[in-house]
């Protein structure tokens, strides 16, 4: 329950900055004119209050989930109300694999695409495992060679290229 | 009638049926890749068109038109990652029917209902164009103001939790107003970034929030690597049984996605969630939608077919583009040397009816070309998870990065990626904040505007003729839907508890 409140006060938070936001905007409501304030304000508070509605409904949940499953909430309230059960959900690997592609987001720019693909590719086969070590070799490189190829040679995406030596090398590829 | 048999005969010549086939193989194939919009599509097939004579480049356009619209819902069942926006509803319940074993049924209900839709808008466009085109423009802010809340009313079904729904739509109601202000030109909420100026593109929240999310929660939830191997996908056609039993939602889905293809500014992704929403209304089991339910792929996949018949009524009848990629079409007309409106349809009703008559093969070659590629796609899915979430993971790049060159959507990808895994993991609707997101720019410039027009009388815009029945329809339906909501819950709670579906 705390995760579930931890994101219902991060909500409200974050609307709460946009509400207070608004009010820096000019607010012209002469002749029927609604100022650039008007609907993100009416908007921000309406989900604020929404956000408060469900946080209660939450509490309410875990108090009858606790007096017994038979009193308990609508489904809509418990944590996992969507995706599939039968596995604990590993926040460590989820972090892993969010730390994975925000440093190929950050490399990008640097080593270009076919690198960047290559390792994003590798990791991500490394994170989840596979039993087969020619495929797990394999596969990155074309992935990579087949994502540049594709998307910059064919359909002439312009994918980043990298500095030094990867720009120079990209130009063979795409 | 000598204009439309003519114009069979010009579109059936083996020049134009070539081109017509490669168009629509060509659409489907940029349709599925995420990052490559109809729009995209057809400006990549541009060149082509350039040096060929007009009936057969307008007819290279409007078939790949046509075959990329449908081409979106191939990765959006397979890859929960919708290839075109016009898809993004089709993934709420495709990908679910994939994970049940069903991905083939979804497919195949696609390819039926899109091919449905296709040909029902071309009929339309043959018989009543520029009468439909006229009604069109009669719609002002108020009845877009209404339009719009109307497709938010659809959130009360969207999930067992209406009230963390609205949560999740007024997030997407305020990321629409990122950016800067259309009608005074002020910038909101860019915090002196420029990554926000432009606002957030709904593309790179949507792909975020169902793909990368997807793919963050399999590998969280350590999917057995093996799981898919053995997965053989056999798209399976919609019987006409099949299609007489869900007659009366294909109809309302293509009458939707018509009209709201006609209207200027709006497109496939409004219809397709307006009729999402209207499927999820009319329900007698509203609660199943978004669980793997086939009327959810089918009220969305004929509504985005639908639209694109729509959206060439005001282009070629009035030189006004419907959509993004009629824009395009629009462009590729004037660079042939013609301008589309009505003297156009007087003076080359050849053309006009080959381009009707091409449209309408178009439609008929999904069937076959749809499972070509729902084929060659279908392999992808037969890899161990290990290499098909990199796949996918750079899909979403791909699609993400595509829309302008710029890696600022990647990040606002990612950011997404990681809200709607928590988003999802707490039971608040992702599909609601994508509602919000894709619905908040008509439903603020609609209000502004009519208060505008209205001279600050509220009563003035509830009280017009087209308006004000669209408003109370959305009234009444999200009253309903909230009874209703409520009488299910209280039979569940006082019933024992058996499952999560």
């Amino acid at each position: 329950m705390i995760g579930a409140l931890v994101l219902h006060g991060l909500l409200i938070v974050g609307m709460g900055i946009l509400y207070v936001t608004t009010y820096s905007f000019p607010s012209l409501a002469i002749g029927g004119k609604l100022g650039p304030g008007f609907w993100p304000r009416s908007v921000a508070l309406l989900g604020i209050g929404l956000t408060l509605v469900s946080a209660s409904q939450t509490i309410r949940g875990r108090r009858r989930m606790r007096s017994g499953p038979d009193a308990a909430g609508p489904a809509g309230d418990s944590e996992p109300a969507e995706g599939p059960a039968e596995r604990p959900l590993a926040m460590g690997r989820f972090w892993l694999a969010v730390a994975i592609f925000a440093a190929f987001g950050g490399v990008l720019g640097l080593v270009g695409f076919v690198v960047a693909a290559t390792a994003l590719a590798g990791t991500t086969i490394w994170l989840i495992g596979l039993k087969s070590k020619i495929w797990s070799a394999a596969a990155p490189l074309l992935i990579g060679l087949g994502f540049a190829m594709l998307f910059g040679r064919v359909l002439q995406v312009a994918l980043p290229r990298g500095i030094g030596i990867f720009r120079e090398l990209s130009y063979y590829l795409y | 009638m000598e204009h439309l048999l003519a114009g069979f005969a010009v579109a059936l010549s083996p020049l134009n049926l070539a081109i017509i086939i490669l168009g629509s193989l060509a659409g489907i194939f940029f349709g599925a890749l995420p990052g490559i919009s109809s729009a995209m599509g057809c400006v990549l097939l541009l060149p082509f068109v350039y040096g060929a004579n007009p009936i057969s480049g307008l007819l290279l356009l409007t078939a790949a038109f046509c075959g990329s619209t449908y081409g979106g819902s191939v990765t959006a069942i397979l890859f929960n990652t919708p290839g075109t926006p016009e898809a993004v509803m089709t993934t709420l319940d495709g990908y679910q029917l994939r994970k049940k074993g069903l991905g083939g049924v979804a497919l195949g209900t696609a390819v039926s209902v899109s091919a449905i839709g296709g040909i029902f808008s071309t009929v339309v466009m043959l018989l009543v164009s520029l009468p439909l085109a006229r009604v069109a423009l009669s719609f002002g802010p108020a009845e877009y103001l209404a339009l719009a809340l109307l497709g938010l009313t659809a959130i009360s079904g969207l999930s067992r939790n209406t009230v963390k729904a609205l949560v999740a739509c007024c997030l997407g109601l305020l990321l629409a107003t990122f950016g800067g202000d259309d009608i005074t030109g002020i910038d909101r909420f860019t915090f002196g970034t420029e990554l926000l100026l432009n606002g957030v593109n709904f593309i790179p929240v949507m792909i975020g929030a169902f793909a990368v999310a997807e793919v963050f929660e399999q590998i969280a939830r350590r999917t057995n690597v093996q799981a898919f191997r053995l997965e053989r996908i056999r798209i399976k056609l919609m019987s006409l049984a099949e299609m007489w039993h869900h007659k009366w939602l294909i109809l309302r889905s293509a009458v939707l996605g018509v009209i709201i293809g006609i209207l200027p500014g709006t497109g496939g992704a409004i219809a397709s969630v307006l009729a999402y929403g209207e499927a999820v209304r009319t329900s007698r089991h509203p609660e199943r939608f978004g669980t793997g339910v086939i009327e959810g792929v089918i009220a969305p996949e004929t509504a985005n077919n639908a639209a694109t018949g729509g959206a060439m009524v005001p282009t070629l009848t009035l030189g006004i583009p419907g959509s993004g990629t009629t824009a395009v079409m629009l462009g590729a007309f004037i660079m042939l040397g013609l301008r589309p409106g009505p003297l156009l349809i007087r003076e080359q009703p050849l053309l006009i009816h080959a381009i009707f008559v091409g449209m309408l093969i178009a439609n008929l070659l999904l069937f076959w070309g749809g499972f070509l590629f729902v084929r060659v796609f279908s392999q992808l899915s037969r890899f161990p998870y290990a290499i098909q979430a990199p796949i996918i993971l750079l899909l979403c790049f791909v699609g993400s990065y595509a829309l302008k060159n710029d890696l600022g959507d990647v990040w606002i990808m990612l950011a997404f990626g990681v809200i709607g895994f928590y988003l999802r993991k707490y039971g608040f609707s992702v599909a609601g904040l994508v509602l919000g997101l894709v619905l908040g720019d008509l439903a603020e410039e609609g209000l502004r505007k009519a208060m505008l027009l209205s001279q600050g009388d509220w009563l003035r815009i509830f009280l017009r003729p087209v308006a004000g029945p669209i408003f109370l329809l959305g009234v009444l339906a999200l009253v309903y839907g909230i009874v209703q909501k409520t009488t299910w819950w209280a039979a569940r709670i006082s019933a024992p508890r058996k499952s999560n579906v």
